[in-house]
């Protein structure tokens, strides 16, 4: 049974009002909903609060999904939405407390020199993201996290799939200028 | 120099021939090319590795908690045997008594022709039970089934439901 099915299978079981079946879901679908909001958030607890608000969308909906299309394309589209809506609403910015440099340096310390270069990068191409808009972080994080064809994302993000794949190809383009300017900067820190 | 596009299209697996053909060229020959493929590339494979975010350990919890509560679900009890065969007895003896009824109204009916009749003691004690208790008996039981029916149909769904509520 694929991915698909399963979720179909217990979408099934869900609407007939199996709870466990709900839990498994959750189970199946929680970090990459909350790496999706999390991304486009940069905060842990507004990104689980519109990961787990998503969630229990789907358990209020559930009857009215007709499994004409994925489950996923209609999930990451509530997940979307919701952490575009908290992003418009939260104007100030809030560093959360794991992204700053002092947490990363404290999280790194037992880790092997390459890994912290790793983490570094990573670390580098979070921030980076925060400076995209919200659409190009979710093109990104779902083609690469999800490995979602460009048909899924889409239908997720409603645009054809030529565009998408224009707008994904764009979103990387302004990442790696991003990512240069966080490395101009530090270099210009450490000078 | 290939465009960023094309660039992308290589580090996707999706670039065709002749632009791999021109990226292997440009690879030997120009350091700036190098370079800004060397870059994209790094990106490109440090997006691919970045590992899912974890949630917090209540995550799945704290959704379900949040879930409203889930109906009553009712049981329907299957009927125990004597109590099925209670129903059918007693619903014989009313049938029985309601057939009495009839066929003693019947006997009593008023007949156009006077006949004179010899005293018989044990019609006599018979009509006197009749007089007496039978119909007093029989309007006591109709009330017993009546009340009966109004506490099995109207009372005990009532409270039922009222406890439910309460609890």
């Amino acid at each position: 049974m694929n991915d698909e099915q399963k979720d179909i299978t217990l979408l099934k079981r869900i609407q007939a009002g199996d709870r466990l079946a709900y839990k498994e879901l959750i189970n199946r679908h929680k970090e990459y909903a909350f790496t999706v909001a999390y991304r486009i958030l940069n905060s842990r607890e507004d990104a689980e609060e519109i990961a787990q608000d998503a969630f229990l969308q789907v358990f209020k909906n559930v009857h009215s999904f007709n499994f004409e299309a994925k489950f996923t394309t209609w999930f990451y589209r509530i997940v979307f939405n919701a952490a575009l809506m908290q992003k418009r609403k939260n104007r100030i910015f809030t560093e959360d407390i794991s992204e700053s440099p002092q947490a990363s340096l404290v999280s790194n310390l037992s880790d092997s020199s390459e890994d912290i270069r790793k983490n570094e990068r990573q670390q580098a191409i979070r921030r980076a993201m925060q400076q995209l808009q919200a659409d190009d972080v979710l093109l990104i994080t779902l083609f690469y996290l999800q490995e979602q064809s460009l048909e899924e994302i889409a239908a997720i993000t409603q645009i054809s799939a030529d565009t998408a794949k224009v707008k994904i190809h764009r979103a990387r383009k302004r990442l790696a200028e991003e990512m240069k300017k966080h490395w101009k900067e530090e270099v210009r820190s450490l000078i | 120099m290939l465009t960023d596009e094309q660039i992308f299209d290589i580090l996707d697996g999706c670039a065709d021939a002749e632009i791999l053909q021109k990226h292997t060229h440009l690879l030997a020959g120009s350091v700036v090319y190098q370079q800004y493929f060397n870059e994209l590339a790094a990106i490109h494979f440090d997006l691919a590795d970045m590992p899912l975010e974890k949630t917090s350990a209540d995550f799945t919890a704290n959704i379900l908690a949040a879930l409203p509560s889930e109906k009553p679900v009712f049981v329907i009890a299957k009927k125990k045997k004597w109590s099925a065969k209670f129903m059918y007895g007693f619903f014989g003896t009313m049938i029985g008594v309601l057939i009495t009824t009839i066929l003693v109204a019947i006997f009593y009916l008023p007949s156009s022709e006077t006949t004179i009749e010899q005293p018989n003691q044990v019609v006599e004690v018979f009509n006197d039970f009749i007089r007496s208790y039978f119909t007093q008996i029989a309007i006591l039981l109709n009330l017993m089934v009546l009340l009966a029916l109004f506490d099995r149909k109207v009372l005990r769904p009532y409270f039922k439901q009222r406890s439910m509520r309460l609890g």
